[in-house]
């Protein structure tokens, strides 16, 4: 999958904002693309590239709040910066929590936009790639066997063969076949590359 | 013979000249006079033509079956002469003659059979020919009274040109009698106003349009501190008066002399001390025709003036006040309507620094770019202009404003308030509506007010309920309406006056002064405001406005 130009999304229902900030962002070197409303952005389906959404808290029809609920009930994990004309405490940590990027006052200090933007593509191209690795470790992971699985969990939990072929009633031998399957079908090309997947895949062994 | 004619007809002109002579002296006769001029007549008359008597009867205006005598000359004495008759009784023919509009022209002894009785009293009185007219008011066919000449030493002939003479004096002496009974009445009346005004405190005048002389009573001389036995004529009135306020009561009195409707006109007295005095008139026109008299009252409503100087002032502190707290709710909204340009301008601004670093600058963009920085630069100045407006203490003059261009600013600061954020705003302005006559500032007010209410109704209701409609309309030539419907729950079992009453409030920390205010104001502008609940559900609050009448230009 080739990886396109960052985008960054305006939503801001005041025309002429709406153009300043399009052209701050060119001005930065961003590809933009702007709307004029919540339900608008909500229509579209951004495309697969980095990217962050710049979102007016303050606006008719649905809220950029209200957006910030909707697109997480959609699963985009676009990073949101919100910026707003007159913020409230209130409205900052709800936004926060909801996990908002950042949440600038109009109108912004010097370079304010630009610089998190850049962080908010940054970390979305992470968030990406994070999910991308995800993505292949899973499907790896569904090839393995329910026995491989259980070598697998057992062997990063940092047991030793021997005990993992005494807590699953099986020779050592066969243990060491397992094991070798599963850097295999992981495509592990070390055991400290197979302990790095299961934490991405967020595999733990917990004793009964 | 011939002398004989000739004599006849100087005796003739003599008498002519002596009807004319008599005729004009009766016009132009006070009324005070026409008494005396009328026995004068008399006299004259029987001089002249060698009569023994003249009488003239009035019918009595308790008892119309009286007559009074009232005018008498008769210098060869007789018998003497009740002064109040039965006219049916003593004289029955003759009054049914003249009730029938004849002139009845008589020899005593000559008299028809039905005419017995009065043959009798005739006799009585020594009476050997007589001649009655009857007098009718304005030449009508009312019978006010009788005329009569007579002779008692001889009797006499009445010739048709002397009759047709006499009868001309009769309809003078007629109307100088109507004359003077419309003129008794009118001082009765007169008299009587006098003394209620005297008790009221109020000055009396009676304006003769065509001699210009005011008549004026001793109050109105205090007031306008004329000397007490000045003459006082119209122009003399307006040395007394207030220059500024020349104008005003010279429009007034024109209005009234044309119409004859009633007129009011306040205005000030500047004593030449300097001190200022504030009175109100009431007059009026009197007589159908000229020359006309215009009468009134006039007070001092000086002490009137200065409480509601003083209430005024009090007033605005209140609304100044009120508006404020409106202004200190909205700092949100207005603080976002101003960030929203400087946002753009230092964007922009920022955005062209960029553009310019580059190595081959795009001047095209650049200028786009500094022509909408000063766009958003005016666009922020405007929004400061209408919140300094807003703020402003002293009251601005009344000038003509556009109804709907007020609402649409007051909708731009309100633009960005929390509560309207919510909720779906519907303009439907008539495009026709011709402008009213007010205070901008007060006006928005009463918009923000009504708007902030009503947005206040539909906080709680579901999303789809939360709406506001605001309308423009001519409900009739002359008015203007304002109304905003919101889509809550209507107005509770209170009256709807009650919610314009000071201090009630339904807000938990409302102090129940928006209303109030905004009736005062929508008052003060000659119009009326209303709250009813919608048949759909919701609250109406409305408003008119008179249309503004003056020139547009």
């Amino acid at each position: 999958m080739r990886e396109g130009n960052p985008i960054v999304y305006v939503v801001d229902d005041d025309p002429s904002v709406r153009k300043a900030l399009e052209r701050l962002l060119r001005s930065g070197g961003y590809e933009t693309k702007t709307f004029a409303s919540a339900p608008e952005f909500l229509d579209y389906n951004p495309p697969h590239v980095p990217g962050c959404l710049v979102l007016d808290i303050q606006m008719p029809d649905l809220s950029g709040l209200e957006l910030q609920d909707r697109l997480a009930e959609k699963e985009i994990f676009l990073p949101i910066i919100f910026i707003t004309a007159h913020g409230t405490v209130p409205d900052s940590v709800r936004a926060l929590k909801a996990g908002a990027m950042d949440f600038l006052e109009k109108p912004f200090k010097e370079n304010e936009l630009l610089e998190t933007v850049s962080k908010g593509i940054q970390k979305h191209h992470i968030l990406m790639k994070q999910k991308k690795r995800m993505k292949i470790l899973t499907h790896r992971l569904q090839t393995l066997t329910p026995r491989e699985r259980e070598v697998f969990k057992l062997v990063v939990s940092g047991m030793l063969n021997k005990q993992v072929a005494w807590d699953l009633g099986i020779a050592e031998k066969t243990v060491k076949v397992h094991r070798a399957k599963v850097m295999q079908k992981m495509k592990a090309d070390s055991f400290a590359a197979l302990v790095r997947f299961a934490e991405t895949l967020r595999i733990r062994y917990s004793k009964p | 013979m011939n002398n004989s004619a000739e004599e006849q007809l100087k005796h003739r002109l003599m008498f002519e000249t002596l009807l004319s002579e008599i005729s004009a002296g009766f016009i132009n006769l006070s009324a005070e006079r026409i008494d005396d001029v009328i026995l004068d007549t008399q006299r004259r008359v029987c001089e002249q033509l060698g009569l023994d008597f003249s009488a003239l009867w009035q019918l009595s205006l308790e008892d119309p079956r009286l007559l009074c005598q009232t005018h008498v000359f008769r210098p060869s004495g007789g018998p003497f002469l009740p002064e109040l008759m039965e006219a049916e009784t003593h004289f029955p023919w003759v009054l049914a003659q003249l009730t029938a509009g004849n002139i009845v022209a008589i020899s005593t002894e000559a008299a028809p059979k039905e005419a017995a009785r009065d043959q009798e009293v005739w006799r009585h009185y020594g009476v050997k020919s007589s001649l009655t007219f009857p007098l009718s008011a304005g030449g009508g066919e009312l019978i006010i009274g009788a005329l009569s000449f007579g002779t008692m030493k001889k009797e006499r002939a009445w010739p048709k040109p002397l009759v047709k003479q006499l009868e001309l004096l009769a309809q003078v002496f007629a109307n100088a009698i109507a004359r003077k009974r419309t003129d008794h009445a009118l001082q009765e009346s007169e008299t009587r106003l006098k003394l209620a005004t005297d008790a009221a405190g109020a000055g009396l005048w009676i304006m003769n349009v065509d001699t210009d002389d005011v008549w004026v009573s001793e109050k109105i001389r205090d007031l306008f501190h004329f000397s007490p036995h000045e003459k006082v004529t119209y122009e003399r009135f307006f040395t007394a008066i207030h220059p500024d306020d020349h104008e005003a009561v010279q429009e007034a009195v024109q209005r009234a002399l044309e119409s004859g409707e009633n007129f009011v006109v306040e205005y000030r007295i500047l004593h030449t001390d300097g001190s200022i005095r504030w009175i109100v008139a009431h007059g009026k026109r009197y007589g159908d025709a000229e020359p006309f008299r215009l009468m009134g009252v006039s007070f001092d409503i000086t002490e009137r003036m200065n409480v509601e100087a003083e209430a005024r002032k009090q007033w605005e502190h209140l609304a100044h006040v009120t508006r404020m707290g409106i202004m200190g709710e909205l700092t949100a909204s207005l603080a976002h309507e101003i960030n929203q340009p400087l946002t753009a301008i230092q964007s922009n601004a920022e955005a062209a620094m960029r553009f310019m670093a580059a190595a081959e600058p795009d001047i095209n963009e650049v200028r786009q770019i500094l022509e909408d920085i000063s766009r958003d630069n005016t666009r922020a100045g405007s929004i400061i202009t209408k919140i300094r407006a807003l703020l402003k203490k002293e009251p601005i003059p009344f000038a003509v404003q556009d109804v709907n261009e007020l609402i649409a600013d007051v909708l731009s600061l309100l633009r960005a308030d929390s509560l309207l954020r919510e909720l779906v705003i519907i303009r439907d302005f008539s495009p026709e509506l011709p402008p009213v006559f007010g205070d901008r500032v007060q006006l928005q007010q009463v918009v923000i007010n009504l708007i902030l209410n009503g947005a206040a109704a539909v906080k709680q209701m579901p999303t789809d309920r939360r709406r506001l409609v605001i309308r423009t309309e001519i409900p009739k030539e002359s008015a203007v309406k304002v109304s905003i419907t919101d889509s809550g729950t209507g107005i509770g079992e209170q009256s709807t006056q009650t919610l314009f009453e000071p201090f009630y409030t339904t807000k938990p920390d409302g102090m129940g002064m928006g209303l109030a205010i905004s009736q005062t104001i929508i008052k003060e502008h000659g119009g009326t405001i209303r709250a009813s609940n919608h048949p759909e559900g919701g609250a109406v609050f409305a408003f008119t406005l008179p249309v503004h009448q003056g020139n547009l230009a």
